[in-house]
């Protein structure tokens, strides 16, 4: 029995990767020693949103234009004084492309304003409810509470030692049976 | 004439385990210089676990794999004169502990296994006729990158996909990085539940003494005559260039080793390089296409063994 599995070994344990390598691995160098070698080096890939040389002029003065335009609708409204205090209801009018900035500024007239907080305050509100936050994730997590004021019962360092490994068993669990 | 293998002194050891690209367990490469403690002037190591071990811990470290290389089975087949053990039609190749270029006389005392040694063995194995087949009993967690990738050619290029003898890995039980490597040229991979194969990846370990030095009131000038002469030294920090030269080499003896991984178990090099050098048991390794089959020792022999029947009796019939 013969086959290709180790043929040309060599140069291919030492082939590079390419940018985008192909799904079946093995061809992975853009080049191969046996091929002429292009000139010209390959072009870079397109990015995301930018149109080809292809496209129409027209097309794209529109594209660039209906971006300019959403652009300065939405950054209209937020400088508008009408917007402050008011972020939250203003980010959710601007979702409506039927409004035009200057509706939706007279639309939020209409709203409440919301409190206004200071900087100590709102640093205080944040720390609370990143405590808080830490604190739920600790108790689903059943993590040791190693506090001053902890719970000091040992059936509920060992009822939380129990809640650790089910947790772990169940996940493997899980990731067996997906597969 | 075969010269005979040169002893091979502690310089030697240093220079292969230092500053070198490993394709090893990051845990062994711990007890390694534990191991060579007073000889490499290693006075404490840091452990991968943060764990700062002095002098006497580590000896008791080198003690332990110590116990554990000693207690191998000898591979010599004294009745035979092989250089292996021979079981009926199969010939038994133990690839166990460190893996290096040049094992020299640290063999039995040390646990390492050179791919020198290796390659004498396959090599005679290959071109027996009483061999017709080769069980490559592995337990290893890796070693140097030097002199791995020719030991793989050639058996890779032996093996009986490619028109020579069937070769059947055994993981008992771990075949890690360099030891895969050498697992992954065989036509077969076995192993228990347990057994644990992967770390397809690289890693460099470069020790600073410049510290230390300056703290004892030592003081070392290095006098170079060329920018980049003597980099690396322990006596100096890593300059950027030189740590990009060493990131450059461990990433490159990755993808080689990828690119062997993929070639060898027909599995896309993308997906290899996606494991991130994570090592698998059982049905995960399985599911990876890192191994064949989890099952039996006895079960994996004895396929080996129907394909060596299978070999004898089409021998007989083309006579």
């Amino acid at each position: 029995m013969t086959g290709r599995r180790f043929e040309n070994f060599s140069k291919r344990v030492n082939e590079r990767l390419s940018e985008d390598p192909p799904a079946d691995g093995l061809e992975v160098s853009p080049t191969q020693p046996d091929e002429p070698e292009e000139a010209d080096p390959p072009e870079a890939p397109e990015k995301e949103n930018e149109m080809s040389e292809e496209t129409p002029v027209e097309q794209t003065d529109a594209y660039q234009a209906g971006f300019k335009a959403a652009n300065d609708r939405i950054n209209a409204v937020f400088a508008h004084e009408n917007t402050t205090g008011r972020e939250a209801h203003a980010a959710r009018l601007i979702g409506r492309a039927s409004l035009s900035a200057d509706e939706v500024v007279a639309e939020l007239a209409h709203f409440p304003k919301a409190e206004q907080l200071s900087e100590d305050q709102q640093q205080r509100a944040a720390e609370a409810g990143g405590r808080a936050e830490m604190l739920s994730a600790m108790e689903e997590a059943g993590n040791a509470d190693l506090g001053a004021d902890r719970d000091t019962d040992a059936s509920t360092s060992k009822r939380r030692t129990s809640a650790r490994w089910d947790k772990a068993n169940a996940k493997i669990e899980s990731g067996r049976k997906e597969n | 004439m075969t010269a005979p293998p040169r002893p091979q002194g502690f310089p030697n050891i240093a220079s292969q385990l230092l500053n070198r690209p490993l394709a090893i367990d990051p845990h062994k490469a711990e007890v390694l210089l534990c191991a060579l403690q007073h000889k490499l002037g290693v006075i404490s190591i840091e452990t991968i676990n943060g764990v700062t071990l002095e002098a006497s811990e580590m000896l008791a470290r080198t003690q332990a794999a110590q116990r554990t290389a000693l207690a191998r089975d000898a591979t010599y087949d004294a009745d035979q004169r092989k250089g292996y053990r021979m079981a009926g039609d199969i010939a038994v190749i133990h690839v166990e502990g460190t893996l290096v270029h040049k094992a020299g006389w640290l063999d039995a005392m040390s646990g390492f296994c050179g791919y020198n040694l290796l390659t004498r063995q396959f090599e005679e194995a290959f071109a027996d006729p009483d061999v017709l087949g080769i069980w490559v009993e592995i337990d290893s967690p890796g070693g140097a990158v030097s002199g791995l990738m020719q030991l793989c050619q050639f058996i890779a290029e032996n093996t009986q996909e490619m028109g020579g003898k069937p070769v059947y890995a055994w993981v008992n039980e771990t075949a890690a990085s360099a030891a895969y490597a050498i697992a992954c040229c065989c036509d077969r991979i076995y192993g228990v539940e347990d057994s644990m194969v992967g770390s397809i990846g690289c890693v460099m370990v470069h020790a600073s003494f410049e510290g230390q030095l300056k703290d004892e009131g030592i003081a070392v000038t290095v006098v170079r005559a060329g920018e980049r002469k003597y980099r690396g030294n322990p006596y100096e920090d890593l300059d950027e260039a030189t740590l990009a030269k060493f990131q450059d080499s461990v990433d490159d003896a990755r993808l080689r080793f990828a690119n062997l991984v993929a070639m060898g178990r027909d599995v896309p090099v993308a997906q290899i390089l996606g494991t991130e050098a994570e090592w698998f048991e059982g049905e995960d390794a399985v599911e990876q296409g890192l191994m064949d089959a989890v099952t039996t020792e006895r079960e994996a022999w004895s396929r080996l063994e129907e394909e060596c029947d299978r070999i004898k009796r089409e021998r007989r019939q083309s006579r």
